[in-house]
């Protein structure tokens, strides 16, 4: 069964072209628009990974992770971040509070799709 | 006079109502043009990402640049047909809504998609139409065609971008000395930082943004401006070669430090601070006792950056004898230091004068709050 | 008695020509702030709109702000407060709480809420201001940004200057508690200080949020309230930033920057002595006075304005309210041109002694009272019937009719420069408020102010605090 991945990110062509690359390299794939969307959609179905972006209307990326990580529900799911907040200081941030990768950008598509692939293969060791 | 005030007072009010009326009409029309447009480009992200993100049969994108970029026609070539054969007005409202979702998506995407939208921006056709934006007649068109070409690495652009660093408006030719950095890389660092005129702080943020990536082989090109130039753009750069930490600077800025005004030799002094090279400690030392006190603040802090072990003494002596801005500098410097400047942080709280002991705690505790204990607890023990 | 007739008509006669020509003066001064208005906001659109703001969050080189909010018993909502001030998007910044000595839990709920850790932090009084009590900062690494003083009761003002003491950055925000911050205000705000370091004070856009949907300490839809008095106010917001503090801005005369939202240069705010605490104008004083210090010394500096930076905040939806407000500002308004009455007409401060204080006089502070007693004298002349059609329709037109005119510009000027309003029906209704704000509303607030100005004279100095509904009540989901 292919893998769900639930991805939080405001600006849609973003939105739209991570949704494309990742149904692309064999994931299923549930977008959402802000950090309340996600905690809603979180709250009665299980994905295998969220990606979150930092700035986002409603409720933040940081925001988000923060209640993802505090329920005992959904605490053990991996989150990557994919924002363009590049400080090193909230890189080691957001990386304290839980989250799994950074990815910083401007991104690649191909290389984000790699590391969703190695944060899902480190999770389920 | 009355009846005059009269007609003028009617034409007035003729004037704001029917405003007011096309007000009304431009807010509805605006509204529907958005909602075509969102939908249009919603429409162009579906049938062009898949473009974007094709994987091409064999990788040629690292080894044959060519045949890479016959594919990425190949690929293309639909979407642009799918144009010409469209009515004038509904291909204008396509491209302009296409041409946005590529700006946006500039922005975010970065490797071999980039590349690909880069391909795709020539294609369309869109470099001449950011070419000849840049030569418009409206000052804030350039400027933001400057931004564009900028966001898709408009090589073409060069030439066009060089003669709008004299531009009369101060944000075109801002625009254009960012863009020319973003576009050209180091070679274009020399050029525009000894033709800039000044540099706020804002424009500093945007330029060490392009600039600090670059790495070592920068450097040069900015020791270059150092050296031969000697006023507006100054404070940046040695700022910029602070942040580049390359060591092998330090003698160019020690033998410019004392000819320089007040102002660019204190940035001077935190930038060797930064570059932690042990060979500045006398001068950083001789600037720790400068008659001005932003000076001596400036020393203290480079002495922390430094964290050299022979400035424990003089930093310490400063932390218990000195005006209160200048021991809480010396306090933070002793914090930033290393193990032993801790350590005469501790013993500076355990000694008799209250006021180093209460400055000495503002960063001790920092620490012990990490600990979750207080530094009271573990000395009581 | 037809001699004492002739003098009293002769007295009302000169006295309708002065309001008249009074009248004619301001709607030609009114004009030219609208043209002023119009001519920057489209050159700071045309600079800035498509500015990408992310430069400054992902840069460790943007200046760093210290955001302060003074808080007096603000229990009901004060959490969420902090929390949306919390996540406005800027690089490196602090946000102060000071709590003024408050009566109520206030230090009780940020205690608890944010895991609050009394903390030994040096606390230096560069302004002299009432005892702190302590300060505290939280446990939690979520919270680290967070500071809360703890002091004993002196007035926002005083509160302010603690906050200022306390605060480790060059730049400090001084906000309302209750009001909402835009998540990119700040970084909109300032970056006119790093464009230009000459800049010392920057102020902010007020919006009203009544009717608005807010979400989470944030304006989610911008809307019209359904009652008439908020709408009324968001009109008389729009003639007060936009066309008002957007021209005197762009002639560097700018002498209020709202309490709501205000950013400042934090040396040169401590070069003046910080806030005055014993006036009820604080916020325009420092302005002033910040003005008084860069002229007198010959420095060269800038106080400005910017339009899109937003803080929301909740106007007040009762009459007795919006009179004790009313009241307060004018009250304010007079105390600050009392103190700084030197400035009047001297050349030595330049735009702002010439043309900007003596506006405030005469318009701001004084036009009520001259538009209060044309009315007297135009109902005198009813009665008396002595009135002439000629002079009662040049009266309508130059009090009235202009009037409603420029509140139109002001609306028509937010429409086309950042239409915040998506709605048509919003744009139809803030026009048609514009239209009759000119029969009661207006009349009304003049009546308020000239009671102000009675109130001052007789040394009422207080009112009381004002009574906050609290955003948590209204469209929380």
């Amino acid at each position: 069964m292919a893998q769900k991945i639930l991805i939080a990110e405001d600006d849609k062509n973003v939105q739209a072209l991570v949704v494309f690359k990742l149904k692309n390299s064999g994931f299923d794939v549930v977008a959402v628009n802000n950090g309340i969307e996600a905690i809603e959609y979180l709250k009665h179905s299980t994905v295998d990974l969220v990606m979150l972006d930092m700035m986002m209307p409603l409720m933040s990326g940081k925001e988000a992770l923060l209640v993802i990580k505090s329920e005992p529900k959904t605490k053990s799911i991996p989150v990557v971040f994919l924002t363009a907040r590049t400080l090193e200081k909230e890189v080691v941030e957001i990386l304290s509070l839980g989250a799994d990768d950074y990815i910083k950008k401007p991104f690649s598509p191909s290389e984000l799709v790699a590391r969703v692939r190695a944060v899902l293969i480190r999770s389920q060791r | 006079m009355f009846v005059f005030l009269l007609i003028v007072t009617t034409c007035i009010l003729v004037v704001v109502v029917a405003t007011t009326i096309g007000l009304l009409v431009h807010k509805i029309y605006a509204i529907a043009r958005d909602r075509i447009l969102q939908r249009r480009q919603e429409q162009y992200g579906t049938e062009f990402h898949p473009l974007l993100l094709e994987e091409l049969p064999t990788q040629y994108f690292e080894t044959d640049r060519d045949i890479y970029l016959e594919q990425v026609r190949y690929l293309f070539e639909p979407l642009r047909d799918s144009f010409q054969h469209s009515s004038i007005l509904s291909r204008r409202i396509g491209r302009m809504a296409l041409r946005k979702m590529m700006l946006d998506l500039a922005r975010d995407v970065d490797g071999e998609t980039m590349y690909r939208l880069c391909f795709a921006f020539e294609y369309f056709g869109f470099i001449d139409l950011e070419i000849e934006q840049l030569q418009s007649k409206n000052w804030w068109i350039r400027a933001n065609a400057c931004r564009e070409v900028a966001l898709m690495k408009v090589r073409e652009a060069i030439p066009v971008l060089t003669d709008l660093l004299d531009d009369e408006y101060e944000d075109v030719r801002i625009e254009a000395a960012q863009s020319l950095i973003d576009i050209a890389g180091v070679d274009a660092v020399y050029p525009v930082l000894t033709h800039l005129s000044h540099i706020s702080v804002w424009m500093g943020i945007r330029l060490t943004r392009a600039i600090l990536p670059m790495g070592i082989p920068v450097v040069g090109e900015i020791e270059h401006v150092v050296k031969t130039q000697t006023l507006p753009t100054m404070s940046f750069c040695i700022e910029l070669l602070g942040e580049l930490g390359d060591i092998s600077v330090v003698p160019t800025l020690l033998a410019i430090a004392p000819g320089l005004p007040l102002e660019q030799q204190r940035i001077c002094v935190i930038a060797l601070g930064k570059l932690g090279d042990p060979t500045c400690l006398p001068f950083i030392t001789d600037m720790m006792q400068h008659h001005q006190q932003e000076m001596r603040i400036a020393a203290v802090r480079a002495m922390g950056l430094l964290g050299d072990g022979n400035a424990i003494p003089l930093l310490k002596a400063i932390a218990t004898g000195a005006p209160i801005v200048e021991r809480i500098a010396a306090a933070e410097a002793l914090w930033r230091n290393d193990i032993s400047g801790r350590d005469a942080l501790v013993e500076l709280f355990l000694s008799n004068d209250e006021v180093a002991r209460t400055v000495a705690l503002e960063f001790l505790e920092e620490q012990y709050v990490k600990a979750k204990t207080t530094p009271g607890a573990l000395y009581q023990a | 008695m037809s001699i004492l007739l002739s003098i009293l008509d002769f007295l009302s006669d000169a006295f309708t020509r002065f309001v008249i020509f009074y009248f004619a003066s301001i709607n030609l001064v009114y004009f030219l702030m609208l043209l002023f208005s119009f001519l920057s906001i489209r050159f700071y659109l045309r600079r800035n709109l498509l500015c990408d703001y992310r430069i400054i969050v992902q840069s460790e080189f943007t200046t760093p702000v210290s955001v302060l909010a003074p808080a007096y018993n603000e229990s009901v909502n004060i959490s969420e407060s902090v929390h949306s001030l919390l996540k406005l998007n800027y690089s490196t910044m602090e946000v102060i709480v000071i709590n003024d000595g408050s009566k109520d839990d206030t230090l009780n709920i940020l205690i608890q809420h944010f895991h609050l850790r009394k903390t030994r932090r040096l606390y230096v009084a560069h302004l002299p201001t009432q005892p702190v009590r302590g300060i505290y900062t939280s446990q939690k690494a979520e919270y680290k940004n967070l500071v809360v003083v703890d002091k004993v009761n002196g007035g926002k003002a005083d509160a302010l200057n603690v906050g200022i003491n306390v605060s480790r950055y060059p730049l400090f925000c001084a906000i309302d508690a209750d009001s909402i911050l835009e998540d990119d205000a700040l970084l909109k705000a300032t970056k006119p200080f790093m464009e230009d370091d000459t800049t010392i004070a920057v102020g902010g856009i007020v919006r009203i949020a009544n009717g608005c949907t807010v979400q989470r300490g944030r304006v989610t839809d911008v809307a019209l309230s359904g009652k008439f008095l908020p709408v009324f106010q968001v009109v008389e917001y729009f003639r007060a930033f936009l066309t008002g503090r957007m021209a005197w801005s762009a002639a560097n005369a700018l002498l209020i920057i709202s309490g709501a939202f205000g950013i400042f240069k934090k040396n040169v705010v401590l070069e003046v002595g910080g806030y005055k605490h014993d006036t009820v104008g604080e916020d325009m004083e420092l302005v002033i006075r910040l003005h008084r210090l860069m002229r007198e010394t010959k420095r060269p500096y800038r106080i400005i304005f910017v339009p899109d930076p937003v803080c929301w905040t909740e106007a007040p939806e009762t009459l007795s309210m919006l009179r004790r407000q009313r009241n307060r500002w004018h009250r304010g308004l007079l105390d600050t041109l009392l103190i700084h009455r030197t400035i009047l007409f001297n050349p030595k401060y330049g735009m702002v002694g010439l043309f900007a204080a003596p506006y405030f006089l005469f318009y701001e502070l004084l036009g009520p009272v001259i538009e209060g007693m044309g009315y007297i004298v135009v109902i005198a002349m009813l009665l008396l019937g002595t009135l002439n059609t000629d002079i009662l329709l040049l009266f309508f037109i130059v009090s009235v009719v202009y009037g409603m005119m420029f509140s139109v510009g002001a609306v028509i000027l937010e429409e086309i420069s950042f239409h915040r309003y998506p709605r048509t029906m919003d744009l139809v209704r803030l026009i048609g408020h514009a239209f009759i704000e000119n029969f009661g509303y207006r009349q009304l607030t003049a009546f308020w102010r000239i009671q102000a100005i009675i109130d001052y004279a007789r040394g009422v100095k207080h009112w009381g605090p004002m009574q906050r509904k609290g955003f948590a009540s209204h469209g929380q989901h």
